[in-house]
């Protein structure tokens, strides 16, 4: 089922157009990678989903009703929908992490005893009891992703929209992110992610789309994006590693073809099934 | 009215560039030194052992202790004022006093030059209680003993002001006191613009400090002239910076359905009848203070 379609759509600055005709669909609990160079367009994307920014022209389909982008559409669209931005920084706004959290919160007009309950929900959940009382802008980089993330899953919207998540963060920082994002998961959110890492997109996407200079080039599997060479050369793509290595280790016939592996060790696995 | 606080995100950087340009030269050699003194404030007020206390109480307290450093025009009863509230801060509060002192070299820059201003007179004739005097041309530049004592208590005053306020902005952090003005029907806007005000001037200040860090590698501060090249150039990236920066903050505010209240939740401490007790002790010490001294 889609939970939301966007039809159509075009956006520009000035006479500088940044999105032509763009047509996404997003299926109920799927893990959807949007792939593009810097400057494809990726963040102005989600800010129109968002309803921040206002479409020159096209739809947002909100379970299948077209949204209005009038003050009440505006609300349904960032109820159902949380962006947790690429900058920690432009995102924190309180001055202790509970009351940052509690910003969307007390926004969506909750009683002060919701709010409160909620906002122990998500310190607990994310496992950020500790930090609680400390000013988020002098937390690390990590701490301060995860913060950032508490506020938008504090307020419980269906889809979780992460703009270029993994940016500023350490190999430890992106793993507690690999986690949280399995958790989100198995709660059937709907997951969108915003990178160019491709080793990251392979790993984790259910689905692909590749956006190239403001126009989405191609929706699919991992499997059919990373396949189509002429995409990814013209989308400023490389190719995953494992990906690559797993073809290699298929022309020298040490790997039959099947389904790819999509970690080191569902590789591991099957090599170690030929060595036997 | 929303977008009202958006303009006036950009105005603390106007404040700032002043700021930088008066203190062109302090940057040159201080700049991690300067770093601290600024944004040290939104640290500090989260440590001190104070911030428990009731924040209405210590608006109050603060709000009293201004009027009275205001009307009171005595240097005496001035130290005593800026005695108590470092000390109240230091000892009680827990804060380090070498922190403390270092917020007050800012408003003391300031304070500096306006006191000269007033202590130093103009005129073709000399007085006949002059202090000092410097003949220059035609014209005298002098002190007197009335505005040696005026420049004196105008700087005390100030200076007394000053420690009041602080004793509430290093003892509270600064949502709390916003959200206690809420509590007394304070002007929504007023709030919101202050909060947002009070969060760029550290963004920008932190912006400004890596700028003048990434020009000094490049050697743009060797001599006088590159100095002021480099911080001019610098002012009017902030500018820009600022902008930018203002447009994303209120994106991702926006995304969090902000409607133009800022609203965060806190739960106060009652005020303990000691409190209580001190407040009146207080009241009747620097009334009979003023009295005496008038």
């Amino acid at each position: 089922m889609d939970i939301l379609e966007i039809k159509d759509l075009t956006f520009s600055y000035g006479n500088e157009a940044v999105l032509k005709n763009v047509n996404l669909k997003l299926k109920k609990g799927e893990k959807l990678v949007i792939l593009g160079a810097n400057g494809s367009g990726k963040s102005t994307l989600f800010l129109i989903m968002n309803g921040v920014l206002k479409p020159d022209s096209g739809q947002i389909i909100l379970d299948n009703s077209p949204v209005k982008l009038n003050k009440k559409g505006l609300r349904l669209l960032r109820e159902h929908i949380g962006i947790v931005f690429q900058e920690a920084e432009s995102q924190i706004i309180a001055s202790t992490v509970f009351n940052e959290i509690s910003f969307g919160l007390t926004n969506l007009g909750l009683s002060v005893d919701e709010v409160i309950k909620r906002t122990e929900e998500t310190l607990d959940k994310l496992n950020i009891q500790n930090l609680r009382e400390r000013a988020p802008h002098f937390l690390s980089g990590g701490e301060q992703k995860k913060v950032t993330i508490a506020d938008i899953i504090a307020m419980k919207p269906e889809i979780v929209i992460f703009d270029e998540p993994t940016t500023s963060l350490d190999p430890i920082g992106v793993n507690n992110l690999k986690k949280i994002l399995e958790d989100l998961s198995n709660e059937s959110k709907t997951l969108v992610i915003s990178t160019h890492l491709v080793n990251f997109a392979w790993e984790w996407a259910d689905r692909i789309a590749v956006l190239n200079d403001g126009f989405i080039q191609k929706v699919g599997t991992p499997e059919q994006i990373f396949s189509d060479d002429e995409l990814l050369y013209s989308a400023h793509l490389e190719k995953p590693i494992l990906f690559e290595l797993e073809d290699f280790l298929i022309t020298k016939g040490l790997i039959k073809r099947g389904s790819y592996s999509r970690t080191v060790s569902e590789l591991e696995e099957k090599l170690n099934l030929t060595l036997k | 009215m929303k977008y009202l606080s958006f303009y006036v995100l950009v105005i603390p950087n106007l404040i700032l560039f002043i700021l930088i340009l008066l203190s062109g030269f302090l940057v040159k050699n201080k700049v991690n030194k300067q770093k601290n003194s600024l944004s040290i404030i939104d640290q500090l007020n989260h440590y001190s052992k104070l911030s428990g206390i009731n924040t209405g109480y210590k608006l109050l307290v603060s709000l009293l202790l201004l009027i009275f450093c205001l009307l009171n025009g005595n240097i005496q009863v001035s130290i005593l004022v800026i005695f108590i509230t470092t000390f109240i801060t230091v000892y009680f509060g827990k804060i380090d006093l070498s922190q403390y002192l270092k917020l007050f070299i800012i408003p003391f820059s300031f304070l500096i030059l306006s006191c000269i201003a007033i202590l130093l007179n103009f005129g073709t004739h000399l007085p006949t209680e002059v202090l000092a005097s410097i003949k220059l041309w035609s014209f005298y530049i002098f002190v007197t003993d009335s505005s040696l004592l005026n420049s004196c208590t105008v700087f005390f005053r100030v200076l007394a002001c000053i420690s009041s306020l602080y004793f509430l902005i290093v003892n509270t952090p600064v949502d709390k006191i916003l959200a206690c003005l809420k509590h007394y029907h304070f002007p929504n806007v007023l709030i919101e613009l202050m909060f947002l005000i009070y969060r760029f001037i550290f963004f920008l200040w932190e912006i400004s400090i890596d700028m003048v860090t990434a020009a000094k590698l490049r050697f743009g501060f060797d001599s006088y002239p590159k100095t002021i090249k480099s911080i001019g150039m610098i002012g009017s990236n902030i500018f820009i910076v600022s902008f930018k920066k203002a447009q994303k903050f209120y994106n991702s505010m926006e995304s969090r359905l902000y409607n133009g209240s800022l609203n965060f939740i806190f739960t106060e401490s009652k005020v303990t009848p000691v409190e209580v007790g001190l407040f009146i002790f207080g009241i009747c010490y620097f009334s009979f203070l003023y009295y005496s001294f008038q």
